[in-house]
């Protein structure tokens, strides 16, 4: 199984939100691959580049890619999805997009957000097959929970 | 790295969590899966530390809003290339 995770997930549970922290701890306990693109690579180097000193930044950055990597991780470019991201812009935000133009790859199974205006709580993709890969954490840890016995991982 | 051999005591509970994820195929041994987990401890504690220098007063609704901020920004850079 693969899920992007939406660099909001990453941030917020770096800051202040357990059960985003519960469920990375769970995509690597369960041995779920979770996939990364460039961009949202650059939007955690931007964040951690706000929030930072210089000296510091990095390091932040450099932490995270290494504690996801004690499990398993796959990084998609952007010549891999950019394709998909004219069919993204007619369901969601124009900045949203590559994002979800990812979560359109054919081997990625979820999207995890907390955005509930672009993904969660937009009509336009909640009415497409597409829109079944997008939970929020929470019904995506139920979700796992009544898939996990069920049709088992890839 | 040279390895030492302790003996450490584990509730059923956990021994039974460490076997399954061997029998899963997860990890080869018993020793593999707590060495594992215990460097994700050790980053994860290193990530914590290195993260309360960048914390700040910041609630949810803030934050989700400059992470959109930073979206839009990225999305300009990567578009105009």
């Amino acid at each position: 199984m693969k899920v992007i995770l939406d660099t909001n997930i990453y941030i917020a549970t770096m800051r202040f939100i357990n059960l985003d922290r519960m469920l990375i701890w769970k995509l690597l306990e369960e041995g779920i691959t979770i996939v990364l693109t460039d961009f949202i690579i650059e939007e955690l180097r931007e964040n951690f580049r706000e929030k930072y000193k210089p000296e510091e930044w990095g390091r932040a950055l450099d932490l995270l890619l290494k504690f996801l990597g004690t499990g398993y991780v796959e990084v998609k470019r952007w010549d891999e999805y950019s394709y998909h991201i004219e069919e993204a812009r007619k369901l969601t935000n124009e900045k949203d997009a590559p994002l979800l133009a990812a979560a359109m790859l054919d081997d990625v199974d979820f999207l995890i957000t907390r955005d509930k205006k672009a993904f969660l709580e937009n009509e336009k993709l909640r009415g497409t097959p597409l829109g079944r890969k997008v939970h929020s954490p929470q019904s995506f840890l139920a979700h796992l929970r009544t898939i996990q016995y069920g049709i088992g991982f890839r | 790295m040279p390895m030492e051999t302790l003996q450490i005591r584990l509730s059923r509970e956990q021994l039974s969590f460490i076997d399954q994820k061997v029998r899963e195929g997860r990890y080869p041994s018993r020793s593999e899966a707590i060495r594992d987990y215990l460097r994700k401890a050790q980053l994860w504690e290193a990530l914590e530390r290195i993260l309360e220098l960048g914390h700040s007063e910041e609630d949810e609704e803030d934050l989700l809003a400059r992470l959109e901020r930073i979206r839009e920004k990225v999305y300009k850079e990567r578009s105009s290339k």
